[in-house]
């Protein structure tokens, strides 16, 4: 009754409607946005997809992704980083406080990235044009994959345990593998993924990773560190399979790379010019900055979180906060001596022959107390908090593989070689370490060469050992809550499948 | 348009029925007693007898009475009854007195005017009257605490800066829920999402003095010809328009000052040296490296002494920063007209200089209203205001930047000097200058050179031709435009700090607003058998905005002197903008009244929009509503203390489309660079089936007006049911987004309003009247979706509970024998560590639940006093701003004296503030900042919005100033006593607070003269 009610009012007002106008009623209240296109069409020209390839680089530039949190947190989680308080910011982190907003934070980011991969491969198949080429199309799909398996990796190394290292009583899974792409409210509210096993997300971005190989064929040479390349996903592929403890893998793939990039590591003599360049040379793949307007700004880019300096030497110009810095077995592993850290009188009273010590200086006064601090992040692409992140540098595949042949029996003297090529590149003596002691050593050097470029954490965390934290007066023991983050509450809540971690 | 409907009715009215039985001739004039105009059409009557006359254009009349006298009775509507005895008189002058219980009979809604007696709906009125020459900007404003059932937050005391409105609380979980403003017929454009620098509030644009009436429409069957975006209520504004007769001239001057409501009693150097000593003696440090490095943090060398410390001076910051507010107001206006042209022409320049240094308002407003009878059957009107304002605004207007004066004026540590003595600002960068804390901008420096400049241009204007057809049938056709460009600009100073390492940043923008509008509207009146009247209307609609705008930043100044873009060395960013959404609308009304007594409405809406999804962009929208006047019911009729009684009731549906323009629509966007290439990403995932939101409500009052009309008012109540709710539903973000909006979930509304005027005193001209209103509103989320109690990711948002819900934990106080900050976790159990998944309840609501304010006028001969005061009871809220002072030593800033003095120091102390602890957090314990019962604070609050004192002067005073018709000099204050236990700047601040110039309390004094 009602209905039919309102249907005759319908019927008569659209009548009226449309004998006030001479055009249609939908003509009257069309409209289109300017500044978007229409998705039905967007991704079938070639401009477009590749601008749609552009678009999934960009979240990796992004505060919860490698723009901070993905560097930063490994640091300040693990035994490298300790907070000074000067913008209040990553205190809580440091003091490995449990908390959801503590931690890692680029789940959503992730996936967003991932969906925008997933549009992209669906609608690569039936795109058209003349200058769309099988080739062309093969090494879209490569990229795709290759930036498929980073962001499923970087959410599976921190959501999740890592192969090998599993607390069994707290292992809730791994994180959602998600291939398919949602195109309408219905099929977007209908998914609920559970957390698959940890291995099955691994094997999944080996797959991912197979794939971008084998679609770049006898291509993907590497022209820049910016973007994919086989080298790339050799080098991704030898850090995955580290992680999953498949040494035959991590050795294949360095292998693989360092005979493409191997000459590009740097030595004592041009380590610290290296690292003064917008794009590291030994960078395989990094995320990179370009104009002033990309920048994370003064208050969470990687150089004010790490350095109040502007310039190396140069402590009356303040630019950031520095809120994270070395801690004290930091510094003296790197072979600093530094007395009244974080006083009036710091002071940098000797130095060791490692070249890496070098990067880290005392900062200014002018954010409170002076404490030394680390250089890598200096504003180097030529504006203030911009610069290049380095995520796979070669040094990585020395080490990665060292690891590897450590693990193998009989492989000593094959790690020994690839520890020692870093170590005398380093401005140190070869290491004669064998056994535990040369994985000890492994595992030092890999500290040193990547501090404050977000590896200690996790290298710790793969290993399963406890976290020392002196200078806060507590240890985190690996079985602890907060080794691993929280899945967002709203996705848990919404979703019964959907397990969260333990302790949150 | 309201006025001469009242005129000529009553004209009408007086003409029947004149008996003519005179000895002896009265002459007089009849002017208003505010404005000294004369008043045509007053009705003039011998008292005990049938004669009577209507006075003339000018306000004069003249009238035969018996030689022996008798008394006059002078009556008008809206206005008080005079009576004069005539005595041996032969000219009798008078001033009638407005008449604030029925200050209008006539009551503006939606497309026409309704006699009030014959309104079936929920309409608050404000009159012109009651917000003049108040010293606020913008109208919003004007409307706090003087409509039942309408609640005024601003989000900050920034002269020109936005207001959140609500009209019967709060609809809509994510949509907006700001009303439909209207002015006269144009319907404003107020949604946000422009570029400026500071806020820009568009009914700022509008002189307040030039309105002659405020309408608020609550209810749905009246707002249901709004249709789709009549949800959140209506707000028509009326501006003053033109009399026939003499032009009248009004001069209006006020000038005045405003103070910050209150300051932050914050640390001295002494008290912060402690607090942070302590709180690094706390966290483990010893007392030697506690004393050197809170002497550093004070400014003093590590080998200080006592005495060096106890002689260092303390700064007092927020004194530097906040001023004596100041605001001039000029404005003069004509009036006038002859039978078939009539006019209102008014020119104002307003001026306020906020109480915090660099923020300023400058307005200048023009206003023609012409109205012309071409013939008999055609007639125009014409409507058009122009403004312009210009903003002075400070390096950021809220927010916890480092050098915003606003934030850091409380917060920054109290040893650093302001200047060095040679005067040059103490601790700038690149000085060598140490400025201590992690506050380390000198904001005194920052706010002289880094800052913006704002200026907002816009016309509203419109033009309509009516047409009568036949008697009683009529037709108006109307075209509108409101435009406006708000063109702003910013720099950053090389000197200071955001500048100084990229040689000063500078930004420019412009955006344009052009929101056209079309309405043709038939018009049908006609009274059949004397007791049958009928109105009917049907009309089209059609409303189209569009905004664009440009903006850039570039780096690299040659030096401070060169503050535009064309000196930067660097481009930064350059960006352009543009949206926009068109509206149509076919509707139709019919009101039925039969012999005075009953009144039947029913109004249809068929409304389209843009914004929504391509399957569901077309929507009926109806109302119907019936009101009973009892009081002419015979068996009412002889109870002589009933003058009124009316009960009404009504139902309708309303739409909510407050959300973005192209939500609904599939769509790649742009996203980003990487690489110096251009990045695009869908915008988000598209659901095209959106549709608006639903409003049902149920209203029923009653309107009553006892003991001569002294007794006056409305009690009404409402129960609203939301449907469809516009909602981003939460998704699995492994979809690879958060939410898509769709229509789900409903909310429920029930609602209680009191308006009650009253004269408690009316003796030998000396009276006292009071106005009172009060509102009190039940809201509940009613339902969710797929089952859901609570809403992922949103606890605050859980069936059957209000909308405001604030899911927090709950302070257990400081452990006497530690220090240490306790919370109650989910068990009540206590505990230092909080999980967010278990440890949080309900601790209150953002949503204020009981509103209103009280209004209380003495006059006597020409005097009069009136006060208003307003209140609200039953918000919580975290002010962020406090927040940062609560820390009391987490970090290097500096807090409150009251938490200093609480804080615990010694084991068996009860108290409520945690020992100081650096960064707040001890080991494994939550920092005692978190958000809790513990600072989502209550803001009750009793407010004395308005105080005024004023003189009209005296007839024989002004006859003795040739050209003069009136005069009025009053004083007047706004906010200047507030009772409250909230301990922030004010309690009225909406959203954060943080870093926001507060609101301030005002004085000012005015003169008001006619000619």
């Amino acid at each position: 009754m009602k209905k039919s009610f309102l249907y005759k009012i319908n019927t008569i007002a659209l009548a009226a409607c449309i004998s006030f106008s001479s055009i249609s009623c939908d003509e009257l209240i069309e409209i289109n946005p300017e500044t978007a296109i229409d998705a039905s069409t967007a991704l079938t020209t070639r401009e477009n997809v590749e601008a749609a390839i552009i678009g999934v680089y960009v979240p990796l530039k992004g505060l919860t992704e490698y723009g901070n949190r993905l560097v930063t947190l490994p640091e300040a989680l693990a035994d490298n980083g300790m907070a000074t308080g000067k913008s209040g910011r990553l205190v809580n982190e440091a003091a490995n406080i449990r908390g959801a907003a503590n931690h890692f934070t680029h789940w959503t980011t992730s996936y967003n990235a991932i969906a925008r991969i997933n549009y992209i491969l669906d609608a690569i198949p039936t795109l058209q044009g003349a200058t769309v080429t099988e080739d062309l199309k093969n090494s879209y799909i490569a990229e795709l994959k290759f930036l498929r398996a980073l962001y499923h990796f970087d959410l599976v190394r921190a959501y999740a345990y890592i192969p090998g290292a599993v607390v069994d009583a707290k292992n809730r899974g791994g994180v959602p593998v998600v291939t398919t792409a949602f195109k309408t409210p219905a099929a977007a509210l209908e998914f609920k993924p559970s957390r698959p096993a940890i291995e099955d997300v691994y094997t999944a971005i080996y797959a991912d990773l197979d794939d971008a190989i084998a679609k770049y064929g006898t291509g993907g040479a590497f022209s820049t560190p910016g973007r994919a390349s086989k080298v790339a996903v050799q080098a991704l592929y030898s850090r995955v399979a580290l992680y999953r403890k498949d040494y035959p893998k991590v050795i294949e793939m360095s292998t693989a790379a360092i005979d493409t990039r191997g000459a590009s590591l740097t030595n004592a003599g041009n380590y610290v010019a290296a690292w003064g360049g917008a794009v590291h040379p030994e960078s395989i793949f990094e995320i990179q900055f370009s104009a002033q307007a990309e920048s994370n700004g003064v208050n969470e880019s990687l150089q004010t979180a790490f350095t109040t300096l502007v310039q190396r030497g140069n402590r009356n110009q303040t630019g950031g906060f520095g809120d994270l810095v070395p801690t004290p077995s930091l510094l003296s592993a790197l072979g600093i001596t530094v007395t009244g850290n974080g006083t009036a009188n710091a002071a940098i009273t000797a130095r060791s022959s490692d070249v890496r010590n070098l990067l880290f200086e005392l900062g200014t006064a002018g954010r409170g107390a002076p404490y030394v601090e680390t250089t890598k992040f200096l504003g180097k692409s030529g504006f203030i908090n911009v610069d290049n992140i380095p995520v796979i540098r070669i040094a990585e595949m020395y080490l990665n593989r060292a690891e590897a042949y450590a693990n193998t029996a009989g492989g000593d003297v094959n790690a020994l070689l690839d520890v020692n090529r870093i170590r005398t590149n380093r401005g140190l003596e070869p290491s004669l370490a064998l056994g535990q002691d040369l994985k000890n050593e492994i595992l030092l050097q890999r500290r040193l060469e990547f501090a404050f470029e977000g590896h200690r954490f996790f290298d710790l965390k793969r290993l399963g050992l406890d976290i020392l934290k002196p200078a806060t007066g507590a240890t985190v023991a690996f079985t602890e809550d907060v080794i691993l983050p929280a899945v967002p509450q709203a996705d848990v809540d919404g979703n019964p499948n959907l397990k969260q971690n333990s302790g949150y | 348009m309201k006025k001469t409907l009242l005129f000529s009715f009553v004209l009408l009215l007086t003409l029947v029925g004149q008996a003519w039985a005179q000895n002896r001739t009265v002459t007089g004039r009849v002017t208003d007693a505010t404005s000294g105009e004369g008043m045509p059409g007053v009705t003039v009557q011998l008292k005990g007898s049938t004669t009577a006359s209507p006075t003339d254009v000018n306000g004069s009349y003249t009238i035969g009475v018996p030689n022996a006298g008798g008394t006059l009775v002078f009556s008008f509507i809206g206005y008080q009854n005079q009576e004069v005895a005539i005595g041996n008189q032969s000219t009798v002058n008078v001033r009638l007195v407005s008449d604030s219980r029925q200050i209008s009979e006539i009551v503006v809604t939606g497309y026409g005017v309704q006699e009030k007696r014959e309104v079936t709906g929920a309409i608050a009125q404000v009159s012109g009257a009651s917000i003049q020459n108040q010293p606020i900007p913008s109208l919003d404003k004007a409307l706090q605490g003087r409509a039942a059932g309408v609640i005024v937050q601003a989000n900050n005391g920034l002269p020109g800066g936005a207001i959140n409105v609500q009209i019967r609380g709060i609809g809509s979980v994510n949509a907006s829920t700001q009303p439909l403003y209207i002015v006269d017929g144009v319907q404003i454009s107020t949604g946000g999402g422009r570029v400026s620098y500071t806020e820009s509030n568009p009914l700022a644009s509008i002189n307040t003095n030039d309105i002659e009436s405020i309408e608020v429409i609550k209810d749905a069957a009246t707002a249901a010809v709004y249709g789709s975006q009549a949800a959140n209520g209506v707000v028509i504004i009326t501006t003053k328009r033109g009399k026939a007769g003499r032009t009248r001239f009004t001069a209006n001057y006020y000038t005045g000052f405003s103070e910050a409501l209150r300051k932050y009693d914050v640390l001295n150097t002494q008290d912060y040296y402690q607090m942070r000593y302590e709180a690094r003696v706390n966290s483990g440090s010893s007392a030697a490296s506690a004393r050197t490095n809170t002497l550093t943090e004070v400014g003093l060398p590590s080998t200080a002494t006592d005495a060096q410390l106890a002689a260092l001076p303390t700064y007092d910051w927020q004194n530097e920063l906040f001023q004596r507010g100041k605001v001039n107001n000029y404005e003069v206006s004509a009036s006038g007209g002859n039978e078939k042209t009539s006019f209102f022409i008014s020119g104002g320049y307003n001026q306020v200089e906020a109480i915090v240094t660099a923020a300023d308002f400058r307005r200048g407003t023009l206003r023609l209203n012409l109205d012309h009878s071409a013939t008999d059957k055609l007639s125009f009107e014409t409507r058009l205001n122009l403004s312009s304002f210009h903003q002075t605004a400070p390096y950021v207007t809220s927010g916890s930047t480092i050098g915003s004066p606003t934030f850091a004026g409380s917060l920054i540590l109290p040893s650093n000097p302001f200047r060095n003595e040679n005067g040059t600002y103490y601790g700038l960068t690149g000085s060598g200058q140490v400025f201590a804390g992690i506050l380390n901008q000198n904001v005194l420096a920052v706010n002289e050179w880094s800052g913006g400049t704002q200026r907002t241009n816009s016309v509203i204007g419109s033009i309509a031709a009516v047409y009568k057809i036949v008697p009683g049938l009529s037709f108006r056709s109307s075209y509108s435009l409101d435009y406006s460009n708000i063109q702003s600009d910013f720099y950053y100073d090389p000197r200071t700090a955001d500048g100084f390492n990229v040689r000063g940043y500078g930004f420019a923008a412009a955006d344009w607003n052009t929101n056209f509008q079309t309405v043709q509207l038939l018009n049908f009146t006609k009274t059949f058998n004397e007791i049958h009247k009928v109105d009917a209307q049907a009309g089209f609609e059609w409303r189209t905005e569009q905004r664009r705008n440009m903006s850039s930043s570039g780096t690299g100044f040659p030096s401070p002197e060169f503050r535009l873009l064309s000196a930067a060395a660097n481009p930064v960013s350059l960006s352009s903008g543009y949206t926009g959404y068109k509206r149509n609308a076919v509707f139709g009304s019919i009101n039925y009244l039969f012999n005075g007594k009953y009144s039947l409405r029913g109004v249809v809406s068929y409304n389209g929009s843009s914004r929504f999804g391509i399957n569901n962009r077309w929507g009926v929208f109806p109302g119907v509503a019936a009101a009973w006047n009892i009081s002419e019911e015979n068996f009412l009729k002889d109870i002589e203390w009933i003058n009124s009684l009316k009960l009404r009731a009504s139902w309708g549906k309303n739409g909510r489309d407050g959300i973005d323009n192209f939500l609904a629509r599939p769509l790649y966007g742009t996203a980003g660079i990487y690489r110096s290439a251009p990045g695009i990403a869908p915008t988000g995932l598209a659901n095209e089936d959106l549709k608006w939101e639903v409003r049902t409500m149920l209203d029923m009052g009653i309107d009553f007006a006892f003991l001569k009309n002294r007794v006056t008012g409305t009690l009404g109540a409402f129960i609203e049911e939301n449907d469809d709710l516009l909602f981003e539903q939460p998704l699995q973000s492994t979809t690879g987004f958060t939410s898509v909006w769709t229509n789900v979930g409903a909310m429920e509304q029930r609602g209680l309003e009191v308006e009650l005027n009253t004269v408690n005193l009316d003796l030998g001209g000396f009276q006292w009247r009071t106005n009172f209103n009060y509102t009190y509103i039940h809201n509940e989320v009613t339902r969710l979706y797929g089952g859901n109690e609570v809403l992922p990711g949103r606890p605050g948002i859980r069936v059957g509970e209000d909308i405001g819900t604030i899911w927090s934990y709950e302070y257990a106080g400081v452990n006497p024998a530690t220090g240490r900050p306790m919370w109650y976790d989910g068990n009540g159990n206590i505990t230092y560590t909080l999980n967010a998944s278990t440890d949080r309840r309900n601790i209150g609501t953002t949503r204020p639940k009981h509103t209103g304010g009280v209004e209380n006028t003495f006059s006597y001969k020409g005097f009069d006093f009136t006060f208003l005061f307003q209140y609200q009871y039953g918000r919580k809220e975290l002010d962020q701003q406090y927040a940062f002072l609560m820390e009391n030593g987490n970090r290097s800033f500096n807090g409150l004296q009251e938490l200093y003095d609480r804080r615990w120091t010694t084991p068996g102390q009860i108290t409520d503030v945690p020992r100081p602890y650096v960064n707040g957090a001890e080991a494994q314990g939550n920092n005692h900042v978190t958000a809790s019962s513990r600072n989502y604070l209550k803001t009750d609050y009793i407010r004395l919005k308005n105080v005024q004192i004023g003189y009209n002067l005296s007839e024989s005073l002004i006859s003795r100033v040739r050209f003069l018709t009136s005069g009025r000099v009053y004083v007047q204050g706004t906010n200047l006593y507030t009772y409250t236990d909230f301990p922030g700047y004010d309690p009225e601040f909406y959203s954060t607070a943080l870093g926001i110039i507060p609101n301030g309390k005002n004085v000012t004094v005015g003169v008001q003269l006619g000619f």
